[in-house]
């Protein structure tokens, strides 16, 4: 993908607005700033001494869908032997695990008609919004994460990370996870634009979908969401 | 491989397409593309891509392209085409019973893509019995009372009555 | 420890008497492969001959196998091996179970657990990755399934996988199932279980099973593992015409077709039309609710569901608001005979009412039966509970047998007219061990001899007993006749194959799989035309041996049977060839272990013909032929046509069998196995060539070798 086209493409009307928003903070010199972050990411001082990042959106992200997806969890092995050569679950990137029996909200006294296996047999799978303020990369403080050059994704560079899980517990979406085996931070890098998960999903459930569409999914299309962590779905 | 514009090629594209479409092209709808039908299916014969099948029917020539379907699927198209019911149960009860082989259960008629009505496969059945040309066919039932059909050409009638009453007793008693 | 590939490389031994938790090797018992292949090593070392299976002294083994974890298409299931309680000699057998609680296992950084001894207290298994607990189970005791992995759950996390036993299970009946997730019951070890006061075990697992392999070459073997897989039970053309299909089969569980929806999801999901190169709609070919409940469930239908890393989906989940009329909630899953046999309770079916659409009645029964059956954790001898039922009452044995104030109690009215909530009434007092009703879950070989059932109870085709070790056919001599029929001589249990079935019913022309079977088995005469038997041949025999050695090795890696081996494919390009050398490609890759597809048949060779000389052991005699391997006396008499006249064996239209050429069947599987010809029993030389010296010895030692 042509990185230098990617970047405008992005700018969806709720994204130019966190933009603006941003720009406000961030004052004189911000040009020569936003067009770097066109390849990635760049941090610099605002006017009032604040540290700030500026994130090139990423391409699109990818998103689940709960009615067709049959709970199989192939999404998770493709994800882990492709990116970690290893089968695992929890730090799958891609997170149906831990909902496929009682849903997100967990086990309640009227778990036979909640989400899930045990309940209505609904399927919820988490999938990284690779926000456009994402907390995991605001929250790094080695500054591992970043916005992959090529798709926007915004990925943990292991060399760098440290395993503090600063990631993990600023995720509003539990999806970054440090391996407990390599003390590394693990998140969605959309596999280099062709997303492992998406490939072996056997229904079709799970799909890879441009920033636009994607952010509309994700994060709904009506009202003030946007597309920053914490907002609300 | 033939030109790849001209006559010829939009004869093929057009067959193509139906089939893409999962439908038969019948020489007549070759029209626009050609003077007439007979020049239509001499242009297809003389030249056309090993793709494009022909299947000749009592007043039409069909045309497919078996890039996008099976000769069997297109056979069952080409026996709907020709709107003779007895002969479409007929000879999917001949190509079953000499394939596999097995006796074909009536109900598989009235599934895609025969999509037959009850009334219908129950008329067809009942002409076929006065008709000399189906004389191998014969009907066996399942202990469930199910009906099957078989050709006594390829099937001997202990075999089909022990067949008909596996698929349709033993194999589900036996998941 | 050094890192392992595939295997974790940890056992986790457990004594419930003592408290004792403890680690063991896995790698010691490699030549085992994995799953059941291991528990039968464990079995034969460290359970005598002569155990109660509810003895404290006997063990239970729950077991995966290397590829558990991997996302190997179809990997994810569950393999337990104990003394079985229905069986007379109490012989070794293995029971199985899907879901996704093997894989947990494994991610929690165990390929098998080991439990031994007797709680003097209920409790709960408890494993977080290498934190395991003994935990009180006091609060879950007398509680359902549901319930009990819900509070289970509740404590450890929603991520938890749990296994638990039920009322059943509690109460030591035979016929009760270890169960996990919604739908996933391994049958006939319940009660072992119960007696350990070992309700449940939970477990959640943050780790991982490391790959030997690229991840690009397993990926590569995955894609075109993936390519060559059918449906369920590895049927691999479709039910009806499509255009893409050269064959159809009626039988086919490829069932997707357009215009066929799962009516009941949100919002409905067209199956379509499934073409074989389309990765996004695999999961959508086995569209079971509408075999297993019939047409009418189509608009019932939530989702298909099923297994960790299958992309076939075989259970049916379905949500059924009449199930409320009876208290129940809604939702129920289940396949196959999961379905079947609480409905074959109903011995005169379950007329549809005035108002219902057609087979409303029977879905509605069978989605009420799989919910009481999974709650109470009660096991059906795979399919046979409701034949017994049928017999006892037939025979008027309900009446003879059952105090007259039971007797009264019961609302056999509802049974004869067909009316579900019979089963309400009928699991409860079974599961809860009421009155003499229960006895019917003792299995059939204690219930005959309790109420004393005629001859006519095993000699009757009806019943469908297979042995007098009292269990029922399942795919035997129906299934590709002395082929399905001998594999089912070699059980202690219903024989659970599918390695021949799934080959025979994959929907192929007959001289298709002809061919096929000359290239694996040497000769096209390995099988015959359904219905169209001939006598017995050597290359059956070759395909009796490989279908019961590729069965274990399933169980072993594991693999699930209902989908493996790969020997078809739905492509026309290959003709319709699969691939059998797939299972030690796989091996391989993941474990960074060498082997040859013949290397791996070895090896399950190996541990069938340990698991032969386990039921050797426990019934003490060498003599497998006369006092183990024989079948009841209607699989070898003619029977009745149409005309009711006799229809000879080895010609058209049956599928009989006679005892001569059963026996000759059974010399030639004994000698494809290098076993005595004569018992069928296994031999010092071939043991010793096995590497089972030390069996031999003990064979020797207690006279069990043969002569």
């Amino acid at each position: 993908m042509d990185t230098t086209k990617s970047a405008p493409e992005g700018e969806s009307k709720r994204s130019t607005s966190s933009r603006r928003e941003f720009l406000r903070l961030a004052g004189a010199g911000l040009a020569g700033a936003f067009a770097a972050a066109a390849f990635g990411c760049v941090s610099f001082d605002t006017r009032d001494g604040k540290k700030v990042k500026v994130w090139a959106t990423s391409s699109g992200a990818i998103v689940h869908d709960p009615s067709r997806c049959v709970g199989c969890r192939r999404c998770e092995t493709a994800c882990t032997v492709r990116n970690d050569g290893k089968g695992s679950s929890y730090i799958s990137r891609i997170k149906v695990s831990r909902n496929l029996n009682y849903g997100v909200a967990g086990v309640s006294a009227a778990y036979a008609r909640a989400d899930g296996q045990l309940g209505n047999f609904r399927v919820v799978g988490e999938t990284c919004r690779q926000c456009s303020h994402p907390a995991c990369g605001e929250a790094c403080p080695v500054g591992a994460i970043s916005a992959d050059k090529t798709t926007g994704a915004r990925v943990v560079d292991a060399r760098k990370c440290v395993g503090c899980g600063a990631c993990q517990r600023a995720c509003p979406w539990g999806i970054a996870t440090v391996d407990p085996e390599t003390e590394k931070s693990t998140k969605c890098l959309l596999c280099g634009g062709d997303p492992n998960c998406v490939k072996n999903c056997p229904t079709g459930a799970i799909k890879f979908y441009p920033w636009a569409e994607a952010e509309a999914l994700l994060f709904g299309t009506g009202g003030t969401a946007d597309a920053v962590s914490g907002a609300t779905a | 491989m033939a030109e790849e514009t001209g006559p010829l090629a939009a004869l093929m594209e057009k067959i193509r397409a139906d089939s893409a479409e999962i439908r038969l092209t019948p020489a007549s709808c070759l029209v626009p593309l050609a003077p007439d039908a007979e020049s239509a299916a001499a242009a297809i014969e003389a030249g056309a891509d090993a793709d494009i099948k022909m299947m000749r029917g009592s007043a039409e020539r069909y045309y497919f392209s078996d890039r996008s379907m099976t000769e069997a699927y297109a056979k069952h198209l080409y026996r709907l085409a020709e709107r003779d019911p007895v002969r479409l149960i007929a000879d999917t009860t001949r190509d079953e019973s000499k394939t596999y082989p097995r006796p074909t259960p009536v109900a598989a008629f009235l599934e895609s893509p025969f999509s037959m009505t009850q009334p219908e496969i129950d008329a067809a059945i009942a002409a076929m019995a006065s008709i000399q040309e189906y004389a191998d066919i014969r009907t066996t039932s399942a202990s469930n009372g199910a009906l099957y059909l078989y050709s006594a050409t390829h099937l001997g009638a202990a075999h089909a009555d022990g067949l008909a009453e596996w698929i349709e007793v033993g194999q589900k008693e036996n998941p | 420890m050094s890192v392992t590939y595939g295997y974790t490389g940890k056992i986790l031994r457990v004594n419930l008497t003592t408290g004792k938790i403890s680690t063991d090797d896995t790698l010691k018992y490699k030549d085992f492969i994995g799953g059941e292949g291991m528990a039968m090593k464990i079995m034969w070392d460290e359970v005598p001959a002569g155990t109660h299976p509810f003895a404290p002294e006997n063990k239970i083994v729950f077991g995966t196998g290397p590829f558990c974890g991997t996302g190997v298409p179809c990997s994810g299931r569950t393999n337990i091996t104990s003394l079985l309680p229905s069986n007379p000699f109490h012989a070794v057998s293995s029971s199985h179970m899907g879901g996704y609680f093997s894989v947990e296992l494994k991610y929690a950084g165990w390929d098998m657990i080991v439990v031994e001894g007797k709680s003097p207290k209920p409790v709960w298994l408890r494993i977080e990755d290498g934190k395991v607990a003994l935990e009180d189970a006091r609060w879950i005791w007398g509680k359902g399934i549901f319930d009990t992995m819900a509070m289970i759950g509740s404590q450890m996390g929603k991520e938890a996988q749990v296994a638990a036993i039920g009322q059943a299970g509690e109460n030591q009946l035979n016929l009760s199932v270890i169960r996990t997730g919604a739908s996933h019951s391994a049958g006939g070890h319940g009660g072992i279980l119960g007696a350990k006061n070992l309700k449940a075990i939970g477990v959640k697992g943050t780790g991982s099973v490391k790959i030997a392999a690229k991840p690009e070459e397993l990926m590569a073997l995955d894609k075109y593992m993936m390519s060559l897989i059918g449906a369920n039970n590895q049927h691999v053309v479709p039910k009806n015409p499509q255009p893409w299909a050269e064959y159809t089969s009626p039988s086919s569980r490829w069932t997707a077709k357009k215009g066929l929806y799962w009516g009941a999801a949100n919002p409905p999901v067209e199956t379509g039309e499934c073409y074989p190169e389309d990765m996004q709609s695999v999961g959508l070919r086995t569209y079971k609710a509408v075999v297993d409940l019939g047409p009418v469930a189509e608009k019932y239908t939530v989702r298909m569901g099923g297994c960790a890393h299958c992309p076939i989906r075989c259970h049916s989940q379905v949500k059924i608001p009449q199930l409320e009329r009876y208290g129940m909630d809604p939702y129920v899953a289940n396949t196959c005979m999961g379905f079947y046999s609480p409905f074959g309770v109903m011995i005169n079916g379950t007329p549809d009412l005035p108002g219902q659409e057609p087979g409303e009645q029977s879905m509605i029964a069978k989605g009420l039966g799989a919910k009481l059956a999974d709650d109470y954790g009660m096991w059906c001898n795979y399919g046979q509970i409701g034949r017994d039922v049928l017999y006892a009452h037939k025979h008027g044995i309900f009446k003879k047998v059952l105090p007259a104030e039971e007797y009264a109690s019961i609302p056999w009215d509802m049974l004869e007219k067909g009316d579900p909530a019979f089963l309400v009434d009928f699991y409860d007092r079974v599961a809860n061990k009421k009155g003499e009703l229960w006895h019917i879950a003792d299995g059939s070989y204690y219930l005959a001899k309790r109420w004393n059932f005629g001859e006519d109870y095993w000699s009757d085709y009806k019943y469908k007993l297979w042995s007098k070790l009292g269990f029922p056919v399942h795919h035997s001599n129906e299934a590709s006749g002395q082929v399905g029929a001998l594999i089912s001589c070699f059980s202690n249990r219903d024989a659970q194959n599918h390695s021949h079935m799934n080959f025979i019913a994959a929907g192929l022309p007959i001289d298709m799989l002809k061919d096929i079977a000359a290239e694996e088995w040497g000769s096209r005469d390995a099988i015959d035309d359904v219905k169209n038997y001939k006598p017995m041949t050597a290359a059956k025999a070759k395909f009796v041996k490989w279908s019961l050695s590729r069965s274990l090795l399933h169980n072993s890696l594991t693999l699930c049977n209902w989908m493996w081996p790969m020997t078809t494919s739905p492509l026309k390009e290959r003709k319709y060839r699969g691939d059998t050398g797939l299972e030690a490609q796989f091996y391989t890759l993941v474990t960074g272990i060498p082997k040859s597809k013949e290397d791996l048949d070895l090896d399950a060779e190996r541990a069938f013909t340990l698991f032969r000389a386990l039921t050797v052991r426990a019934m003490g005699t060498a003599d497998m032929r006369k006092n183990h391997d024989q079948t009841t006396e209607w699989v070898v008499t003619a029977e009745k046509g149409k005309d009711g006249k006799d229809i000879a064996q080895f010609t058209p239209g049956t599928d009989r069998m006679t005892q001569d050429d059963m026996e000759i069947g059974r010399t030639m599987v004994y000698k494809e196995f290098g076993w005595d010809e004569k018992t069928g029993s296994p031999t010092r030389a071939r043991l010793e060539a096995l590497g089972l010296s030390d069996v031999a010895q003990e064979l020797s030692s207690k006279g069990l070798l043969p002569a």
